[in-house]
C-alpha cells in the first residue's frame, strides 16, 4: 500500500508543478499567440483547445451520468466537422455516408466475399458517392474546407459502431448507437459554443479563446472523476428499490 | 461518496476497486477466449462441455466434415460475447440440422455461419475469430421446464474463494432463448446457504413468477454444493480475482462450466435485492485456504436462511423431528434415534432399548409404570440428563421419545427440517442418517412408472394371428400369448422398496403412487390366471349389479348417423397439428402409428399417436381434439410444468378422474353424444365379460346393433390380458371411463371447479393436497371453454 501512495505523491506533484509552470507562466497563452502570429487558422487552434473537453465530457457521461458513450474517436471528429463546416452540412454528409454504408452492406452480402474486400468495396461506393454529392454544396468557401472531410466520414464508417451488420438482428441496437453518438456530438457542439438553431452559449468558447490555460481545469477535473468510485446517474435510478431498501 | 453506503456496486466501483486490481491481463486474456477456458480448465479437472472440433481458419472449412459432429451440438464463435452466434443444433431431420429454436439449417448454412465468425462478425474485439464445435448441454429437468428453448444457467459471482452472490438466469421468449438479463431473460437470486430461488427478476423488474410457469421461490437449484464448488475450483484456477462463473446443469453429466467472466454484471444484486459491495468489503481481510473454507464463509455470511437468524436471535440450537441421540456413560456407548414429540412431557424409552440398557431384565417385567432410569445423553451436540419412562407403544422406527421437558429452553424445533432416519434391521447400533428429499422420491417413482410401460405388457404377442382367425370364425376364442415379465417384475420390487416416504400429506401421494405401481406389476403377472379379474378390480374398480342395472335400463341404441365428412389418420393429424399449435404447444409431435390398440392415444413422451390407416368423422375428430388435446395433453403439459414429475405422469388412481373429466368436456362441449353410449356400452361389456368368452361376448354385442368394427374393439379391450379367452374374465381398466364420469358429475353437483382438476394428473380425491404443492394458483394451460 505504502508504494502505490509514494507513486501517487511523486505523480502528483509533477502534475501540480507542471500545472502551476503552464499556468502561471502563461506558457500556453505564448504558444498560442505564436502560432498565431505564423499564419494559423485561429479556428484549427481552438479546436486543438477544445478536445481535452470533448473527451472529459465524454468521461464525465460515462463515469457520472453512465451513458456509455462507446467510442471518443467518432464523436471528436463529428463535432469538429460540426464546427469547421457548419451543422446542415455535417448532418447532411453524414446522413448520406450511413445511408451509402448501408445500401453498400445490403448489396455486399449478397455476394460470398472475404471480409477485407468486402470493407473496401463499401469504402470505394461511400467515397465515389461522396465525390459525386460534394459538387452540390453551393458555398465555395466551405467546400475547400470540407474536401477533407469525406475522408474522415469513410474512416468512421469502418468503424465498429458504424458498421452495420444487415444479416443480424442488431441493425435496431446499432441504430440506437449512432443516434447516441450523434445527439451527444450536437450537445458537445453546443455546451462548446457551437450554434445550433440561432440558439448559442459563447462563453465557454470566449473562455477558452481569451485564456487558454483553462485547458489545465479539463485535466483536473479528469483527475477528480477518473477516482469516482459511486454509483452512476442511471444506476442509481436502476437500483433505486435497493437504495431504498438499505435505508 | 454517492450512495456508497447503500453497498451497491456500481459499473465504476467494479472496475477501478476489483477488476483493475484483481484481474490480472494474462487471466482476462483466458477469461476471454472460450477454446483456451475449455483447455485450460479442463485439464485442471472442472468439468466443462465436450470439445467436438474446431474450424480456425477458411482453408479448414472446406475439409470440414458435419458427420462427425453427429445430430447434436452447439456452434460457437470463440471470442464471442452476449450469448451472440450461438447456435445449438438438437436433432438432425434428413439433410437438415434442427436447432433449439426450432429453425433449420443446411450444411451450407452452417459453413456461411462459420464463415461469418472466422471474419469476425461476432468476435468481441472485431477480430478474426475461430469457430468451434462443443457437445449440446441439456439442461436439467429441473431448472429446464422453466426456461423457454434455452439453456438456462447459473452465474456464480466469486472474489477472494468465496462464492459472493448467485443467480439463475432462465431464458425466456422475450430474450430469444438467450441467458443474458439485458436480452430479457429472467435472474433469479439464490440464497447461497440453501440454493433456493428468492426473488425473480425480468427486465429490472422484480416479477412474482415465471410467465406461464408460476412461482418458482424457493425451487432448489440441484447439485448446489457442485455448483459452489466448480466455481472456485475455477477462480482458484484462473487467478481473476473478480469473476463471473456460469455454469449449467447437464441432465446426465451434472453441473457443467459454460464459461467465466472477467467483467461479470452487475445486475446480479437486482435479482438478489442484496447489494453486492457490502459483500465483498466484508471479504477484505479474510484470509481463505480452501474451497471448502470459501464455500463455508459464503454460506455462512451470506446465506439468509431463518434457521441462522433464529439461532443468532434466541441462541437455540435448532432441531427436527428425528434426532441422533448418543447414551453416555455405558459400559458401551449406544446410538439411537430420538423423535422430539413436544406434546409429552416426560422422555420414555422403549422396551426393547431398556433390555439392552440393562435397566429391566426381561420383557414380562411387571409394573412397567414404576420403572425409571437417570441417564446421560447427547443430543445435537449437546450433553443433557434426563429421567427415561418406559413406553411399550414405542414403534420401531424409533427408540426414544423425548419429552418437551427435556427440550423447553434448549432447543427450538422446526417440523420443516426432514432428517429422514432408518434403522437397519433394528440394530440400534447402526444409524443410517439419509436426507430425504421428495424430489428424489418423486423422480424414483416416475422413473418406474415410465420404464414399466404398463399397458404394453398387454398387448399379446400374436395378436394380429389370433385376430385374423377369429375374423375368419367369429365363433373361436383367442389364445393370446404375452411376454415374460417375472425378471422385470422382481426388479421393479426391489427397486419400489427401496424408495422412501416421510409421513407427511406428500409421502403419502407419493406412498399410494407405489402402491399403485405394485398393483399394476401384480397385474401384469396375474396375466391369464384365475386372479386376472379380480387384481384389474382392485386396480381400476369394477362395475357394480346397480350401475350395470342403471346401464341396461337404456334403451339400445341406434346405428350410427352416416358420416359425411371423413378425415384419415394424416388429415386428422394436420388437424391436431394445427390445434397444438393455437395452444402455443410446438414441442409436441404427432405421429402415426400401427402398433396401438385404440385410435388415438397421448403418450408421456409429448406424443400423439393416432393409429394408422383410421378412419374419422368430423364429429370424432372435435371429440378427439377435446379429449386428446383440450384435456389429456393440457393437463399432461401443466403437469410437466410443476415441480414433481408425477403431475405429469399420473400420481395414483389418476386415471378415472383424467378420463371422467375427458369424458365430461366431450359430453359438454361436442355433438358426439354416441360417445357416452360406447363407453357405458364398455363398462356392460367388462360385466358380460367376466362370465362370457370373447366369442359370446362379441355375438351378445352384434345383436345389440353394434357395427363388427366396434364390436371386435370393445372385446379385444376387455379380453386383454387373458390368454385363454373362452374363459369368463376382463380387463376393468376401461371402467375408469365411466366411473371417472360419475365422479366428475358429483364433483360438479358439489360446485366444484373444473379448472381444479387441471394442475396436473391425479386423483379427484387428492385435490387438497395437490393444492398444497401445485405451483399454481390456476393452471397456465386451459382449454378454451375453462379460460
Amino acid at each position: 500500500m505504502e508504494k502505490i501512495d509514494l507513486k501517487k505523491i511523486i505523480f502528483s506533484s509533477v502534475f501540480v508543478l507542471t500545472c502551476i509552470l503552464l499556468g502561471f507562466f502563461g506558457q500556453i497563452s505564448q504558444a498560442i499567440n505564436t502560432l498565431h502570429s505564423s499564419g494559423i487558422d485561429q479556428n484549427s487552434l481552438f479546436l486543438l483547445l477544445i478536445t481535452p473537453f470533448i473527451a472529459l465530457f465524454i468521461s464525465f457521461c460515462r463515469i457520472i451520468i453512465g451513458i456509455n458513450v462507446p467510442t471518443i474517436l467518432i464523436p471528436t471528429i463529428l463535432v469538429f466537422s460540426l464546427f469547421i463546416i457548419g451543422l446542415n452540412t455535417t448532418i447532411f454528409f453524414l446522413c448520406l455516408s450511413i445511408g451509402l454504408a448501408l445500401l453498400g452492406k445490403y448489396l455486399i452480402t449478397e455476394f460470398h466475399l472475404h471480409f477485407s474486400s468486402k470493407i473496401s468495396i463499401i469504402f470505394s461506393f461511400v467515397s465515389i458517392g461522396l465525390v459525386l454529392a460534394l459538387p452540390l454544396i453551393k458555398d465555395p468557401l466551405s467546400l475547400t474546407a470540407t474536401a477533407i472531410y469525406p475522408i474522415l466520414i469513410i474512416s468512421l464508417v469502418n468503424e465498429k459502431q458504424f458498421s452495420f451488420k444487415i444479416s443480424r438482428s442488431s441493425l435496431i441496437s446499432d441504430f440506437k448507437s449512432i443516434i447516441k453518438i450523434i445527439i451527444f456530438s450536437l450537445l458537445c457542439f453546443f455546451l462548446l459554443g457551437g450554434a445550433i438553431l440561432s440558439y448559442q452559449f459563447p462563453e465557454f468558447k470566449q473562455l477558452i479563446t481569451t485564456y487558454p490555460e483553462s485547458v489545465l481545469i479539463a485535466f483536473l477535473l479528469n483527475f477528480v472523476i477518473g477516482q469516482y468510485t459511486g454509483l452512476r446517474l442511471t444506476e442509481i435510478i436502476r437500483f433505486r428499490k435497493l437504495i431504498f431498501k438499505s435505508k | 461518496m454517492f450512495f456508497s453506503k447503500s453497498g451497491i456496486l456500481g459499473i465504476n466501483a467494479r472496475n477501478l476497486l476489483y477488476i483493475r486490481p484483481f484481474n490480472k491481463e494474462k487471466s482476462v486474456e483466458i477469461a476471454d477466449d472460450k477454446l483456451k477456458t475449455k483447455a485450460f480448465l479442463s485439464a485442471r479437472g472442472i468439468p466443462v462441455p465436450k470439445l467436438l472440433d474446431v474450424v480456425g481458419s477458411s482453408k479448414e472449412i472446406s475439409k470440414f466434415s458435419f458427420k462427425k459432429l453427429g445430430s447434436e451440438f452447439v456452434l460457437k464463435p470463440n471470442l464471442g460475447f452476449g450469448g451472440e452466434g450461438i447456435i445449438p443444433i438438437i436433432r438432425k431431420q434428413d439433410s437438415l440440422f434442427i436447432s433449439g429454436k426450432n429453425k433449420s439449417y443446411s450444411k451450407y448454412d452452417l459453413i456461411e455461419h462459420i464463415r461469418d465468425i472466422l471474419n469476425g462478425d461476432y468476435s468481441i474485439t472485431d477480430k478474426p475469430d475461430k469457430a468451434f464445435f462443443e457437445k449440446l448441454i441439456i439442461s436439467d429437468e429441473i431448472l429446464g421446464r422453466y426456461s423457454y428453448q434455452g439453456l438456462p444457467d447459473i452465474r456464480v459471482i466469486v472474489h477472494n474463494l468465496v462464492p459472493v452472490m448467485a443467480m439463475l438466469r432462465l431464458p425466456t421468449a422475450d430474450s430469444d432463448g438467450k441467458a443474458n438479463l439485458h436480452q430479457g431473460a429472467i435472474g433469479a437470486g439464490i440464497d447461497l446457504a440453501k440454493g433456493e430461488i428468492t426473488h425473480l427478476l425480468h427486465r429490472n423488474q422484480i416479477i412474482k413468477e415465471v410467465p406461464g410457469f408460476g412461482s418458482i421461490k424457493g425451487l432448489k437449484i440441484p447439485f448446489w454444493d457442485d455448483v459452489l464448488r466448480i466455481a472456485c475450483k475455477a477462480q482458484l484456477a484462473t487467478n481473476l480475482g473478480y469473476m463471473g462463473a456460469d455454469i449449467a446443469i447437464d441432465k446426465y453429466q451434472g453441473p457443467v462450466l459454460l464459461e467465466i467472466n472477467a467483467r461479470a454484471g452487475i445486475g446480479i444484486q437486482l435479482a438478489n435485492l442484496q447489494p453486492l459491495r457490502k459483500r465483498l468489503e466484508k471479504l477484505e481481510n479474510v484470509q481463505v485456504s480452501t474451497i471448502e473454507k470459501g464455500i463455508r464463509i459464503a454460506k455462512d455470511m451470506f446465506g439468509y436462511s431463518i434457521e441462522k437468524d433464529i439461532r443468532t436471535l434466541s441462541g437455540k440450537k435448532v432441531i427436527g423431528m428425528y434426532e441422533p441421540i448418543e447414551f453416555l456413560n455405558l459400559p458401551e456407548n449406544l446410538s439411537s434415534i430420538a423423535f422430539i414429540n413436544t406434546s409429552r412431557k416426560k422422555s420414555y424409552l422403549s422396551l426393547d432399548l431398556a433390555k439392552q440398557l440393562g435397566i429391566i431384565k426381561s420383557k414380562k417385567a411387571k409394573n412397567l409404570d414404576d420403572v425409571s432410569a437417570k441417564l446421560k445423553f447427547k443430543l445435537a451436540g449437546k450433553k443433557l440428563t434426563s429421567i427415561f419412562k418406559i413406553d411399550k407403544q414405542i414403534k420401531k422406527k424409533y427408540q426414544v421419545i423425548i419429552g418437551n421437558r427435556d427440550i423447553a429452553g434448549q432447543f427450538l424445533v422446526d417440523t420443516g427440517i426432514n432428517n429422514h432416519i432408518s434403522i437397519k434391521n433394528g440394530n440400534t447400533n447402526k444409524i443410517f442418517l439419509s436426507h430425504y428429499n421428495p424430489l428424489e422420491t418423486d423422480r424414483q417413482l416416475s422413473k418406474v412408472n415410465n420404464q414399466l410401460k404398463f399397458l404394453s405388457h398387454f398387448r399379446p404377442l400374436n395378436f394380429s394371428e389370433e385376430i385374423s382367425k377369429f375374423e375368419i370364425n367369429n365363433n373361436y376364442n383367442p389364445q393370446f400369448v404375452y411376454g415374460d415379465f417375472s425378471e422385470q417384475y422382481q426388479q421393479f420390487k426391489k427397486t419400489l422398496k427401496k424408495i422412501n416416504y416421510d409421513e407427511t400429506d406428500l409421502g403419502q401421494l407419493f406412498k399410494r403412487k407405489s402402491q399403485e405401481l405394485e398393483l399394476q406389476l401384480e397385474l401384469i403377472m396375474a396375466r391369464g390366471s384365475q386372479e386376472f379379474t379380480n387384481v384389474s378390480s382392485r386396480l381400476f374398480g369394477i362395475p357394480t349389479l346397480s350401475e350395470i342395472a342403471e346401464i341396461t335400463a337404456i334403451p339400445n341404441y341406434s346405428k350410427p348417423p352416416k358420416i359425411f365428412n371423413k378425415y384419415s389418420s394424416l388429415e386428422l393429424k394436420a388437424i391436431f397439428e394445427e390445434t397444438l399449435n393455437d395452444y402455443g404447444l410446438n414441442d409436441w409431435r404427432v405421429a402415426i402409428s400401427d402398433k396401438i390398440l385404440a385410435r388415438c392415444i397421448t403418450n408421456k413422451n409429448k406424443k400423439i399417436l393416432i393409429k394408422s390407416n383410421s378412419i374419422f368423422s368430423e364429429e370424432r375428430v372435435k371429440a378427439l381434439i377435446i379429449h386428446e388435446i383440450e384435456t389429456h395433453l393440457l393437463t399432461a403439459e401443466n403437469g410437466h410444468r410443476q415441480k414433481y414429475k408425477l403431475f405429469n405422469y399420473g400420481f395414483a388412481n389418476y386415471l378415472a378422474t383424467q378420463e371422467g373429466l375427458a369424458m365430461h368436456n366431450v359430453l359438454s362441449n361436442s355433438d358426439l353424444k354416441s360417445e357416452e353410449g360406447h363407453k357405458e356400452k364398455l363398462t356392460e361389456s367388462i360385466h358380460l365379460s367376466q362370465t362370457m368368452s370373447f366369442a359370446e361376448l362379441f355375438n351378445d354385442l352384434r345383436n345389440k346393433n353394434l357395427t363388427q368394427k366396434s364390436a371386435l374393439d370393445i372385446c379385444i379391450r376387455v379380453k386383454r390380458g387373458m390368454t385363454d379367452t373362452s374363459q369368463g374374465g376382463a380387463f376393468t381398466k376401461d371402467y375408469s371411463y365411466y366411473s371417472g364420469k360419475k365422479i366428475i358429475r358429483n364433483f360438479l353437483d358439489q360446485g366444484g371447479d373444473l379448472r381444479d382438476l387441471y394442475h396436473g394428473k391425479y386423483n379427484l380425491s387428492d385435490l387438497p393436497v395437490i393444492k398444497t404443492i401445485s405451483l399454481f394458483q390456476i393452471p397456465p394451460l386451459l382449454p378454451k371453454w375453462l379460460k
